[in-house]
């Protein structure tokens, strides 16, 4: 096991968000923030490259008749 | 049981239809699962849509490559085009420049290529040279298969 060191602040956030998520252990709120944090970055990446459905077809559309 | 392999790239159309705002849920379990590979023309065709929508170029292709591996021209890149390019003329077959680059980045990147389904037999002679390919459809059938697993998965961890 390892030990970290949060501020006062942090301590009384981290302790209220436990209590939220009926969890066991510290170990336990920590994975659930990260796995949180992975889902949202993800959500974050996904919706920065996305293009307008009807850009795309049109441009679909065109890529696929000059291509043949 | 997975059969995709963890690297993927995209052709320019099948590279299109993936990232429409309709698929973003799609999109971020691929970004989950798979590094992924975008050769240039795939890239300069997600970057033209993008600035039809007139969108500031640079700052899309910075956003592109926080995202994505974009596979940019290099020595080996340009080897690998004109050892396939040469291998394919000495056959007869003059290949499409954009093909080509799309094909030859897969291979250096080895990584498999899901094409266009309009696409895929064009694509076919580069396989005995190295590159593997899967339609988008049967692409899009896996995908969803591995998103059955992975719910499955969670729903007996919950248990």
């Amino acid at each position: 096991m390892k030990t970290i060191a949060v501020d006062e602040e942090t301590w009384e956030a981290i302790k209220q968000l436990k209590a939220k998520l009926d969890a066991k252990s510290y170990t336990e709120v920590l994975k659930k923030l990260i796995e949180v944090w992975h889902s949202v970055e993800l959500d974050m990446k996904a919706e920065k490259v996305a293009l307008d459905d009807d850009e795309a077809e049109m441009i679909i559309s065109l890529l696929e008749n000059s291509e043949d | 049981m997975r059969m995709l392999p963890e690297r993927i790239s995209f052709d320019p159309v099948s590279f299109l239809k993936v990232t429409r705002k309709q698929n973003k849920e799609i999109l971020e379990f691929i970004l989950a699962e798979f590094q992924v590979y975008i050769p240039l023309p795939s890239a300069n065709a997600y970057l033209m849509t993008k600035v039809l929508l007139n969108g500031n170029v640079e700052e899309e292709i910075k956003a592109l490559k926080e995202v994505f591996n974009v596979v940019e021209v290099s020595d080996q890149l340009m080897e690998k085009m004109a050892e396939l390019g040469g291998a394919l003329i000495k056959e007869g077959v003059v290949p499409n420049f954009s093909d080509l680059m799309t094909a030859a980045s897969a291979i250096l990147t080895e990584s498999l290529l899901i094409v266009n389904d309009k696409r895929a037999k064009r694509y076919e002679m580069f396989s005995k040279y190295g590159l593997d390919i899967i339609s988008y459809t049967k692409f899009l059938e896996e995908i969803e298969s591995l998103v059955e697993e992975e719910a499955r998965k969670v729903a007996r961890w919950q248990v």
